[in-house]
């Protein structure tokens, strides 16, 4: 009954949207994520063509019509400006009380996002977002009995300077998330989090993108952010390649190795994307293996993500994921993840996502039911 | 007299009396592979509900020919997994602008194609028509034949080559070459 009530408050409050990639897009012949979003590795703003796709794969349906207004025009520098505000709020009910609550309601993020085109190909874009102090280190899962307000930090997620020299192929310096992985939304998601890929791990980068019609490439040389701690400052180069065999199937090599203060640790992962419109298969497998700099310790970590998605209509996915993550001695770690749910897209800004998750090691057995609405003003 | 009968007889009888004529009853797949002006933004479509789909396969003296092959689909049919995409590509490539009324006929003939090759790989060929709406697009046809009935065609048509002006849609453009490929077996084996 107390699950019942959770998916109803969820959907009672439909207020909120995404704007993140949809890797599963492949399903559709999106490769990248270039048609919908301006940046090619998806996530932030939506082209126009992002947004009527977005408005026809929703609920409501129906043909999305830019603004012609003279005032709109004059604001948004005759369309060279846009800018968005997107907001992510969580309802989670616990298996277990915690500090005597089962429950918490809380707003999870909000950014704003702005960009500007300054000539042909040369854009800015920044992501200032706000999150509470413990998402950076924690997660959600673990936080839900945290009195922490999701403004306690302010910080830009991405702040960086682009130049797209020939179709297809961009430079840009700046910070942002590395461009690493399937871009799954979820930054909990042991692929992500495990991998400093959280939505505050941003480090100064120098990036190279290239897509063509069934290849494509980043590379990355970073610097530590100044933001992080001390010992967790790191620098290294990134790359990442996606091969299309057929319209909708790619397969993906990624590597990174980067030194820090007190770790250096090298990644290689591999990631699938394969779909047709009713049905998507998503697959991320990384091995990491990190040294301790003076210890003489080296460790390997193997994350691992699955998710099998079902569209008996277009805006609405089902969807099953598991999730692995094993970390040898002498940081022993095995804990698996496992979640149900549904995703409904119910107008070209408003999206709600349900999901219900068990977490287990040999130390923890944890159900969690999750609902996420999701907002994107544009 | 008796040996001119008999000689007659066997002029008369020899080619039909090694001639298999089959109607086939087929059950097809139209797919269609559309590129975009992005890189890496390319779908594809399908239809599989065919108002017409049929064919007649002759094996006479070692000669194998595909006879009256007829194909037609409605506009209307075709799929490409997002319902505004679709409509779309209703309006913008079968408008009355291009020749079509949408939803309109699509409609594939060919009257006699020559089949050459080894026994369950033949490669064909025949003139005929491939036409949407009111508009021809294609005339000969090369396709490959399998099985018995199984088959397999592809072509590349220009729209601009036909007067279809290519559709547009917030910035993202379609290619001017559209691929069309067309498969069937026949069920009747």
């Amino acid at each position: 009954m107390k699950y019942f009530v959770a998916l109803t408050f969820s959907l009672a409050l439909l207020i909120f949207s995404k704007a993140y990639a949809y890797p599963n897009m492949i399903r559709h012949g999106y490769l990248n994520c270039m048609g919908c979003h301006y940046a090619p590795e998806g996530g932030s703003l939506l082209t126009q063509y992002g947004k009527g796709i977005s408005q026809a794969m929703s609920f409501k349906g129906g043909e999305y019509t830019p603004s012609e207004s003279k005032i709109v025009d004059d604001i948004t520098l005759g369309g060279r400006l846009h800018h968005s505000i997107q907001f992510r709020g969580m309802t989670v009910r616990r298996g277990e009380p915690v500090a005597g609550k089962r429950y918490r309601t809380f707003p999870m993020q909000a950014d704003y996002i702005n960009q500007v085109d300054w000539a042909p190909g040369l854009r800015h874009e920044i992501i200032l977002a706000t999150a509470p102090n413990t998402a950076r280190r924690r997660g959600v899962d673990e936080n839900t009995n945290s009195k922490s307000s999701f403004t306690e930090r302010l910080y830009f997620r991405t702040f960086k300077l682009e130049w797209m020299f020939i179709k297809g192929k961009k430079i840009a310096v700046g910070h942002d998330t590395l461009p690493m992985g399937l871009g799954i939304a979820d930054h909990t998601a042991y692929v992500r989090e495990r991998n400093r890929l959280g939505v505050t791990d941003v480090p100064l980068q120098f990036q190279f993108f290239s897509v063509s019609a069934n290849w494509q490439s980043a590379l990355s040389l970073f610097l530590p952010n100044n933001s992080d701690l001390k010992n967790n400052r790191e620098k290294g180069l990134m790359g990442k390649s996606e091969f299309a065999f057929f319209r909708n199937f790619a397969v993906g090599l990624q590597g990174l190795t980067s030194n820090g203060k007190s770790i250096n640790r090298r990644l290689l992962g591999a990631t699938i994307r394969w779909g047709i419109p009713q049905f998507s298969i998503l697959a991320e497998n990384n091995y990491t293996e990190r040294h301790i700099s003076g210890a003489s310790v080296t460790f390997p970590q193997w994350t691992n993500y699955l998710e099998l998605g079902l569209f008996p209509k277009d805006y609405l996915k089902i969807f099953w994921n598991f999730q692995a993550l094993t970390v040898s001695d002498p940081f022993f770690e095995r804990e698996r993840l496992t979640g149900l749910g549904f995703e409904a897209h119910w107008m070209a800004n408003i999206t709600s996502l349900v999901e219900a998750r068990k977490r287990w090691s040999s130390v923890l057995d944890e159900k969690i039911l999750m609902a996420q609405i999701f907002f994107n003003l544009w | 007299m008796k040996r001119i009968f008999i000689l007659s007889f066997a002029l008369i009888c020899a080619p039909q009396s090694f001639a298999q004529n089959k109607d086939l009853k087929l059950e097809g797949e139209l797919k269609y592979f559309v590129d975009t002006n992005m890189p890496g933004v390319n779908f594809e479509g399908k239809a599989n509900s065919f108002e017409s789909i049929k064919a007649t396969l002759i094996e006479a003296n070692k000669e194998i020919k595909l006879r009256d092959i007829e194909l037609i689909i409605s506009s209307e049919k075709l799929n490409s997994g997002i319902e505004m995409r679709d409509k779309h590509t209703q309006d913008k490539i079968f408008a009355p602008a291009n020749g079509g009324t949408a939803p309109c006929k699509i409609l594939l003939t060919i009257k006699e194609a020559k089949c050459s090759g080894e026994k369950e790989k033949y490669t064909c060929s025949g003139d005929g028509q491939l036409k949407i709406g009111t508009k021809e697009v294609a005339r000969s046809f090369i396709f490959n034949m399998g099985k018995e009935g199984e088959i397999k065609s592809a072509l590349e048509i220009n729209l601009s080559a036909f007067g279809i002006k290519a559709p547009t849609y917030m910035g993202v453009e379609v290619n001017d070459q559209v691929k069309i490929q067309f498969s069937a077996k026949n069920k009747s084996l």
